[in-house]
């Protein structure tokens, strides 16, 4: 753990499930602790009055074509997964702790902002989408917004700590030297 | 650079399979939620579980379960193919990464199902979080773990 990878090898890969298997476990504990009140001071933050939270969950409300406002729910761990997902793989990485706590320190603000600009994208493209009969950029939007909260964690969890990780294997592979099967992009 | 590079393939490829998921659209939507039910339905018979599939629903002598996009693992397949065909290595061996991540993620996907419903028969009280939180999670982080193995296994074979 304490030494940099050359490149990822498959002992990496392994430490990395079994630290899995135990940081995974804490961080949805954490999550399931911690999220009602975080919830609250995310709907607070978005500042919105079409965005609330009732029996835990998000209600979006819009205006339907008949002019009649509606209320969509939403579990709100689509899009705030991320934030049992990026913990729990930055503690599995194998990489340094002081690389670690570099990685932590950078995703903790990364994921409060973009959970605040997540939930406002899915009341602005809920609205977009209407009725119906939607353009596909809302279409598409709405499939990646409906699973953001992992997706976005696996995305934010490679940014800080992709770089450490894979840095080299991605240099590795895009080298020509002694290797046969490698291609530059 | 060389991140960079990868990252902004990584990027562009994972919004393009996105938005050809748009445009194909409800009927390719469907098409896959039916599959989905019609392979979990098959999953519960063969662990002695009487269940049928109707469209997208699954009915069994312990609960019924409307599958959906979200639940038929395509987004984390977006999400691992966009990683391995941005990945420099040879197209053959992104292509054999692409199939066999599809074939575990929706192995994973079954599992994920089947287990939903035994927790649904015996565990009644903690569906909503196993389904929400416990297993949405287990799949992102075993995509990434998939994909690791990948980059390992496309590595030891460059070396080689």
């Amino acid at each position: 753990m304490n030494v940099r990878p050359e490149v990822l090898r498959r002992r990496d890969v392994a430490k990395f499930a079994a630290a899995l298997v135990v940081s995974l476990p804490i961080s949805l504990a954490m999550y399931a602790l911690c999220i009602p009140y975080y919830e609250r001071a995310l709907v607070a933050g978005i500042g919105s009055s079409s965005v609330d939270l009732a029996d835990g969950e998000v209600v979006v409300s819009r205006p339907s074509s008949g002019g009649v406002v509606v209320h969509d729910r939403y579990d709100p761990h689509i899009v705030l997964l991320n934030l049992a997902i990026v913990p729990a793989l930055i503690l599995a990485f194998p990489v340094r702790g002081q690389e670690r706590l570099r990685a932590v320190l950078l995703a903790v603000p990364v994921l409060l902002v973009l959970d605040v600009a997540l939930l406002a994208l899915v009341l602005r493209t809920r609205w977009a989408l209407g009725d119906g009969h939607a353009p596909i950029l809302p279409v598409a939007a709405w499939g990646v917004l409906m699973t953001s909260g992992q997706t976005t964690g696996v995305l934010v969890s490679a940014f800080v700590a992709g770089r450490i990780l894979l840095g080299r294997s991605i240099a590795a592979g895009l080298s020509k030297q002694g290797r046969p099967c490698s291609r530059t992009l | 650079m060389r991140f960079a590079k990868f990252w902004g393939l990584f990027i562009a490829l994972f919004l393009a399979s996105h938005a050809l998921l748009a445009w194909l659209g409800q009927p390719a939507w469907r098409a896959l939620d039916q599959w989905t039910a019609h392979l979990t339905a098959g999953s519960l018979r063969l662990l002695g579980v009487a269940a049928r599939a109707e469209e997208s629903v699954v009915w069994s002598d312990w609960m019924s379960l409307r599958i959906i996009r979200g639940c038929t693992g395509v987004h984390q397949m977006i999400l691992y193919v966009a990683g391995v065909a941005a990945f420099p290595a040879a197209w053959l061996r992104r292509l054999t990464g692409c199939l066999g991540g599809v074939l575990a993620l929706t192995c994973l996907t079954q599992v994920r199902l089947v287990s939903l419903c035994f927790v649904a028969k015996f565990w009644p009280v903690h569906f909503q979080f196993v389904h929400m939180v416990v297993w949405q999670s287990l799949m992102a982080v075993m995509t990434i773990l998939f994909w690791l193995t990948w980059v390992v296994a496309a590595g030891h074979e460059r070396a080689a």
